[in-house]
């Protein structure tokens, strides 16, 4: 009985050790992986109904290379309290965090590193804001 | 080990039984119920719909009376229905005048003799919500006499009743623009200046042509529906709102588009889905992440879908806002409603 007690323990142990070796978690609990991509999908503007503010013409043109965003929102859209929405490769993390809605209202553009899944590319991604020009 | 068993079981028995016999006070022949049969946040002037009823066994003797006794003297529409309704085979109610209304010096009173000869009845109670009653617990006693002397009595609520005001069919466009939230209608510029109105909101319909594709064709692509603080800096954030008359007095409201928030007075739907004051209290007009922020300028407004949460500068009240013209409308005419809410 004893013995089948101290084994079980043993495993025990060592499938939590297996553990800490494969998933390395970071500060923010996310999972650390062997994966240097760093990129952006994906980018998109939230108005306060949850709906998007962004041009139906033109889509966001990402430039993974000059690590450029460009999004273009309807005209009139209001700015005051957007929640910008990164989609990132796989395992990447934004800094600074998005916590909340925005007040991007001024139009300038806007700075977040991306980190990659393994934590070591780090890129810095400009992101450009645009309006619809009306047709006069 | 048996006996103390049997012992057990058998005081167990009589313990049932006990129950059984015991005394429920005294009992009367006549018996009553009620339901309160209306629904909602019970808005002044509303109606509380109430229905009351009482029974005794048949041949015992017939009821006499009704009354209602309410801790607030209801509004001028409260009263009994005279009439008892049976419901027709193809659903509709059909009343019977069974009862004659009697008139009461106490206001809260009101009270109904039967003309009929029954054992058993059922009437609606229509309680309006006076203006004393906002935001206040209302109670309701309800009793019943029969002929052999019996009285009984039925206690409802408390029933809150909310301190909100609301206003449906309001029309505005491109001229009657002016929308107070203190008195809650629309304005046109000479009515603002003319009877030194309130202006918290103005109301604009403008179309801009937009590229559908890089190539160039062009479509109505932006502002649409815009409401908009009356204020110099929220009417100079686009071209096109710069020709905008402004009131004498500007007003920095705060405004925020919604979506998901559907109430069914305004909205005149069956979905039962209504803003309540605890909505209004929970509003929180502060930037994020602490709020959800607001803003001087909503453009692009879609109908039937989204609303407006609005604060007004002086944080007196805070309102909500519905379109009813659908989004499909292209002309500058709207029907709205509007829900008022009066922060202490």
């Amino acid at each position: 009985m004893k013995k089948i007690l101290m084994i079980f323990t043993a495993l025990l142990f060592g499938s939590l050790l297996w553990g800490c070796f494969d998933y390395a978690i970071d500060e923010d609990g996310l999972l650390v992986s062997e994966d240097g991509g760093c990129y952006v999908l994906n980018f998109d503007l939230i108005d306060t109904d949850q709906k998007t503010v962004k041009s139906s013409v033109y889509p966001p043109v990402i430039d993974t290379t000059s690590c450029t965003i460009d999004i273009y929102v309807v005209y009139g859209a209001v700015l005051d309290n957007v929640y910008p929405r990164f989609s990132l490769y796989l395992n990447c993390k934004l800094e600074p965090k998005i916590t909340g809605r925005m007040d991007l209202s001024d139009m300038q553009p806007r700075q977040w590193d991306v980190i990659s899944g393994n934590r070591k590319v780090r890129k810095t991604y400009t992101v450009y804001f645009h309006e619809e020009e009306p047709i006069k | 080990m048996k006996k103390t068993i049997y012992l057990l079981i058998c005081s167990l028995f009589a313990g049932l039984m006990l129950g059984c016999n015991s005394p429920e006070g005294p009992t009367t022949l006549l018996k009553n119920d009620c339901l309160h049969r209306s629904w909602g946040i019970h808005m002044v002037g509303e109606e509380l719909v109430f229905a009351y009823a009482a029974a005794m066994p048949y041949g015992t003797g017939k009821i006499e009376s009704m009354k209602v006794t309410a801790s607030i003297a209801g509004g001028p529409s409260t009263r009994f229905d005279t009439r008892a309704y049976k419901t027709s085979q193809a659903g509709v109610e059909v009343g019977t005048t069974v009862a004659t209304n009697i008139p009461q010096t106490n206001p809260c009173s009101s009270k109904v003799d039967l003309i009929v000869d029954t054992c058993a009845i059922t009437l609606r109670y229509y309680y309006e919500i006076p203006e004393e009653a906002r935001d206040k617990d209302v109670t309701f006693t309800f009793y019943a006499s029969a002929d052999n002397g019996e009285v009984v009595s039925y206690e409802m609520g408390p029933i809150h009743c909310s301190r909100q005001d609301c206003r449906t069919g309001l029309e505005a466009n491109n001229e009657r623009c002016y929308i107070s939230i203190e008195d809650m209608a629309v304005y046109t510029y000479d009515e603002v200046v003319a009877g030194n109105k309130s202006v918290d909101i103005i109301y604009t319909y403008k179309t801009v042509k937009t590229p559908t594709s890089p190539s160039g064709s062009s479509s109505i692509g932006g502002l649409n529906k815009c409401f908009m603080a009356p204020t110099t800096e929220a009417i100079n954030r686009i071209e096109e709102l710069k020709t905008i008359q402004l009131p004498p007095v500007e007003r920095n409201t705060k405004l925020r588009e919604s979506a998901h928030a559907k109430d069914e007075v305004i909205e005149q739907s069956k979905w039962h889905l209504y803003i309540t004051d605890e909505d209004f209290a929970a509003l929180d007009f502060r930037p994020s992440p602490v709020g959800m922020g607001y803003s001087n300028l909503v453009t692009n407004f879609v109908t039937e879908y989204n609303c407006i949460w609005i604060e007004s500068e002086d944080g007196r009240y805070r309102a909500w806002m519905w379109v009813n013209t659908p989004s499909s409308d292209l002309t500058d005419q709207i029907t709205f409603g509007m829900k008022r809410y009066e922060v202490k």
